[in-house]
């Protein structure tokens, strides 16, 4: 039945399904603004890159920019309340005013029943009265986010500007320490695999690895098999195939777990029995060569 | 076990870095006095509990050459776990450095060593982590299992590694971890370990006779 043929007027205009999606479009951009103002706040937190004199600056601009999130958040809070509190409200209302159509169509032809028609009409416009108040305070939480938006915008601060700036600085930093740093760095971390690939001959010595080829073969080997003292016989030792003499049986490794947590575990329970190894029964302390002065 | 590396010189108030370590890796003795090296070297042999004498020698040649090679450079300290990984063979070998970085700033060493990292091409892949409090580059890459190529064309097997480098706090100085395998199947807990393992980096003052 059409409200507005009824009564002559439709009291409580509304779509209820467009304010479904509505509300789940704040709800949506609400979450995604708390993910980044949180994200946001961890930066130049112990353990990031930020932390540090290089990267403060950028931590700092980004804290801010952070803080102006939060404002355009509790805004948009505010406008999810209104919009879900009008959508309550809209639900009553329309029904209120359903009944009271009924009830008018009811009348209809009744000649008798003019009054009744009357007040009935007048609650619908106290209806519609109540809902053009409602919507009031809808209008007001949208315009109060718009002051927050506009705000952001037109804050006196440069923020991509010195943000801008300060991601300059810090390119020029790196580079800086790139040109200083990095070439000892590199050679640093191709030592490490080398040595790395030095010490795995190790495993095929005692039989688990067989890595299809003669140790021997390789210069890195080469060089070791020349500064052994007893290179004649490393020379013949590693022509051998150890494959056959391999431990029936290896320890299980402490650190099979997939789990972070329990290799965590592991370390912090032992790192618990290094720090008693004064009484001899913790695990032994390892080797230790100095760093070179 | 614990790699202990000394920052500095050797004075009684010296920072120690420790790195904590299974007990499941042992560590190839590196002590510069002979004596100790050697009674080092003969409990890595007992700790492996080999028998085979010509295996016992051969691992106690190839661990003094290998103890000759390292008493240059940079590298301070290798050690290599053979354990049953989920019912089968498993062997890594992890590396440890301490490199200068030139600047207390560990977020400008992280960034510059990462984006060096990136641009030399070597690494599948390089990132930039958190590793609890300490911020962290980790670069993958992988190789060839021997060093320089085969002199006979022979392909080996390839290894995998990953190097982890950890600025300490307070010294402008950073550690660098790789971790090494052939077994490419167990790399996901290779991986894991190789974190957990940059993760325990702590800074402490020891004096250095308890080190030894």
């Amino acid at each position: 039945m059409r409200v507005d043929l009824v009564l002559g007027f439709d009291p409580t205009p509304s779509e209820p399904q467009q304010l479904v999606v509505l509300s789940d479009v704040l709800r949506k951009v609400i979450r995604a603004l708390v993910q980044a103002r949180s994200e946001l706040g961890h930066i130049g937190c112990t353990g990031s890159v930020w932390d540090g004199p290089v990267g403060a600056p950028i931590a700092a601009l980004l804290r801010r920019y952070s803080l102006q999130m939060s404002a355009l958040e509790e805004s948009l809070v505010e406008c999810l309340q209104a919009v879900d509190s009008w959508r309550d409200g809209v639900e009553e209302r329309q029904s209120q005013v359903t009944s009271i159509v009924a009830s008018v169509a009811d009348l209809a032809g009744d000649p008798t029943a003019e009054d009744r028609r009357t007040r009935l009409i007048a609650t619908a416009r106290e209806v519609g009265v109540e809902h053009d108040r409602a919507a009031a305070d809808l209008a007001a939480a949208f315009e109060e986010l718009s002051g927050a938006v506009e705000q952001i915008v037109r804050a006196d601060d440069d923020l991509a500007g010195e943000l801008d700036r300060a991601l300059v600085a810090l390119t020029a930093a790196i580079d800086d320490w790139m040109a200083a740093e990095a070439p000892e760095l590199l050679r640093t971390a191709v030592s490490l695999g080398e040595v790395a690939g030095l010490t795995t001959v190790i495993s095929e010595l005692v039989g688990i690895a067989a890595l299809g080829r003669k140790p021997g073969d390789a210069a890195g080997v080469r060089e070791i098999i020349a500064r052994s003292p007893g290179s004649h016989r490393l020379i013949r030792a590693l022509r051998r195939q150890w494959l056959e003499v391999a431990p029936a049986t290896l320890p299980e490794a402490t650190f099979s777990s997939r789990s972070s947590g329990a290799i965590t575990d592991i370390l912090s329970g032992r790192r618990t029995q290094t720090a008693t190894s004064d009484s001899g029964a913790g695990f032994s302390v390892g080797g230790l060569k100095g760093s070179g002065e | 076990m614990r790699f202990a590396l000394l920052i500095g010189s050797r004075t009684e108030a010296a920072p120690v870095i420790v790195l904590d370590v299974p007990p499941d890796f042992y560590e190839v003795p590196l002590q510069t006095e002979t004596e100790a090296r050697t009674a080092a070297q003969l409990q890595v042999l007992e700790d492996m509990g080999l028998s085979d004498t010509g295996q016992r020698e051969a691992l106690s040649l190839y661990l003094e050459a290998l103890a000759i090679r390292l008493s240059r450079g940079s590298v301070l300290g290798t050690a290599f776990c053979a354990v049953s990984l989920e019912g089968h063979p498993s062997t890594a070998t992890l590396t440890v450095a301490l490199h200068a970085t030139g600047t207390a700033d560990r977020g400008l060493a992280v960034m510059g060593a990462a984006e060096a990292m990136r641009r030399e091409g070597r690494y599948a892949s390089v990132g930039i982590h958190e590793l609890g409090v300490h911020p962290a580059v980790t670069a993958i890459a992988e190789r060839p299992s021997l060093p320089g190529d085969a002199a006979n064309g022979q392909v080996g097997a390839t290894l995998r590694e990953m190097s982890v480098l950890v600025p300490v706090p307070g010294h402008e100085q950073a550690a660098m971890i790789t971790l090494s395998t052939p077994c490419l199947e167990d790399w996901a807990v290779y991986e894991t370990l190789l974190l957990d393992i940059a993760r325990s980096l702590q800074v402490q003052r020891t004096h250095p006779d308890f080190i030894h």
